[in-house]
């Protein structure tokens, strides 16, 4: 399986879409910390400097996967390399696996390291600014929200793949990711440490099943 | 002999419409199969029914002795392919492409990547990226990728579309090459005889999704070649004379007028006798020879008329 992962990075030339995604990074501190996410008179709590981080880096990361979910699959069935790709001597549904594998992955972990260094960012600018004490619980709790978060957009990433491949349309598969959060952003980001607990394993099983659905007749499917 | 594929009463159906029907096809280890038929007569759905990518409705198709399946993936490591068009990854070079391939074949011969390279003349392509290759390179390049993993099956569809007279030239004289000296079964689509009649040991000839006619090229060269052609007023009475007079059973009416006697125990002097003694006019008859492209033609037609 990582053999076929890392064939798909090398394949689908993913160097450049990777480094210009981590350029998200720093224009995400810029408007989070600097412009304090389009609040003028700041934040008096950091759970709702969080909120915002949390919304502004699942909704970035979720596009951006999106992104690659155009390139590393659409972009197959588009340019027919999949009726290539399917004469290999491998499952396809293992070859779609590895697809999903290398996108998840790369959306759970800059899901995360965003946030960390987003967040990092924004306590050391703001530590005598707000009135709110930074302890080690809100540490802790704000880590497990950055896991859950980072969970959540790997579910809303396979939902946008599995809208996507329905379709086979690449705007099909932006549109959604972006829309679901907008939509999420009051109650699901700004909401208590359970209610996240409980819509992120939401995301992530309903992320499973949609992307199961989408391969699990992939292998006896005509391709043209 | 052994068999590489063999096809047993297969038919396709795509939106209702029936592609394939029927299909029956045996193709035997190490010979060049030339399978001919016109545009749109189901070559290239009876290929990707071969290469595993679409499904047949009903019907089996073995490959090397072994059922075709969905999931018969070890039997795709001994094919190569090249079905349509080349499909390649535009934006890569022609050796990323091979080198790829072959992690995916899960074959590790970086000399026989060059080889393919050699063999298609592709070796001083280095950094330029597929996007700008010319149709012929493109070309190349995906029979390139077909042979280098050393398959022991080839399939290729239309191999020499966008290829100019001496590419055309190199492609046969490499097919001949993989036959003889790498004993590569080799199976070969073309719309054109001419492409494939002086390659092909077997052709069989596809029509409107059925296989009309399977005949090896050694049976076709060795059957005469020559027939009577005559022109004459009324061929109803003339098929008739031909029929009980002349005891004439391997001929063929053309249109109203003129009928083509392949018999070759007639001469031209005992056709015009005959016709001329039972009051049938005659306006012309002259001897022909069939050329290779001509005589295939009416020995399938004349298949199909006998059957």
């Amino acid at each position: 399986m990582l053999k076929l992962i890392k064939l798909e990075y090398r394949k689908a030339q993913l160097k450049a879409l990777i480094i210009s995604s981590i350029l998200a990074i720093p224009i995400l501190i810029y408007w989070c910390v600097y412009n304090k996410s389009g609040h003028p008179d700041g934040y008096d709590h950091y759970e709702n400097a969080f909120a915002d981080i949390h919304y502004f880096v699942s909704t970035t990361f979720a596009i951006i996967a999106a992104v690659f979910i155009s390139k590393i699959v659409l972009e197959e069935y588009r340019s027919k390399t999949i009726s290539i790709l399917f004469t290999y001597p491998h499952s396809r549904r293992r070859l779609m696996i590895a697809k999903l594998i290398f996108i998840s992955t790369f959306v759970f972990v800059s899901t995360i390291v965003s946030s960390g260094v987003i967040g990092t960012v924004f306590v050391v600018e703001n530590l005598h600014t707000i009135a709110d004490s930074w302890t080690n619980s809100l540490l802790m709790e704000e880590v497990i929200r950055t896991l859950l978060f980072a969970m959540a957009t790997v579910g809303i990433c396979l939902v946008s793949y599995y809208i996507g491949m329905l379709r086979k349309s690449v705007p099909a598969t932006i549109i959604p990711p972006f829309l679901i959060t907008v939509v999420s952003s009051d109650f699901y980001y700004g909401g208590s440490l359970s209610e996240i607990v409980w819509i992120s394993i939401g995301w992530v099983v309903l992320g499973i099943v949609l992307a199961y659905m989408s391969i699990r007749k992939i292998e006896k499917s005509d391709i043209q | 002999m052994t068999k590489i594929i063999q096809m047993r009463q297969v038919s396709k159906v795509t939106n209702g419409h029936e592609i394939i029907s029927d299909l029956n096809m045996n193709v035997n280890q190490g010979e060049i199969y030339g399978f001919l038929g016109p545009n749109g007569a189901g070559k290239t759905t009876t290929m990707r029914m071969i290469a595993n990518l679409i499904q047949p409705t009903s019907g089996k198709i073995e490959l090397f002795g072994q059922l075709l399946t969905p999931t018969s993936y070890d039997i795709r490591k001994r094919i190569g392919s090249l079905i349509e068009y080349p499909i390649l990854y535009e934006n890569l070079t022609a050796l990323a492409n091979l080198e790829i391939h072959c992690e995916y074949m899960g074959f590790h011969d970086k000399k026989a990547i060059r080889d393919a390279l050699e063999l298609t003349g592709l070796t001083d392509t280095k950094g330029k990226l597929v996007k700008h290759f010319s149709i012929g390179m493109k070309q190349r390049l995906g029979l390139a990728r077909a042979i280098c993993t050393k398959p022991e099956l080839l399939i290729l569809d239309e191999p020499v579309n966008g290829l100019d007279p001496i590419g055309i030239q190199e492609q046969r004289e490499l097919f001949r090459m993989l036959n003889r000296e790498y004993g590569i079964t080799l199976f070969i689509s073309s719309h054109i005889l001419q492409e494939i009649e002086y390659l092909a040991d077997t052709i069989g000839v596809i029509q409107n999704g059925k296989l009309i006619k399977e005949v090896s090229m050694t049976q076709v060269r060795s059957q005469p070649s020559d027939y009577i052609e005559v022109v004459v007023t009324n061929s109803k009475k003339a098929v008739f004379v031909l029929e009980n007079k002349m005891m004439i059973t391997n001929f063929k009416v053309m249109d109203g007028r003129t009928i083509r006697i392949y018999q070759s125990d007639v001469t031209p002097v005992d056709v015009s006798r005959t016709l001329i003694e039972n009051d049938i006019g005659l306006e012309a008859l002259i001897k022909k020879e069939l050329s290779l492209e001509e005589f295939f033609l009416e020995t399938i037609h004349r298949g199909d008329t006998h059957a």
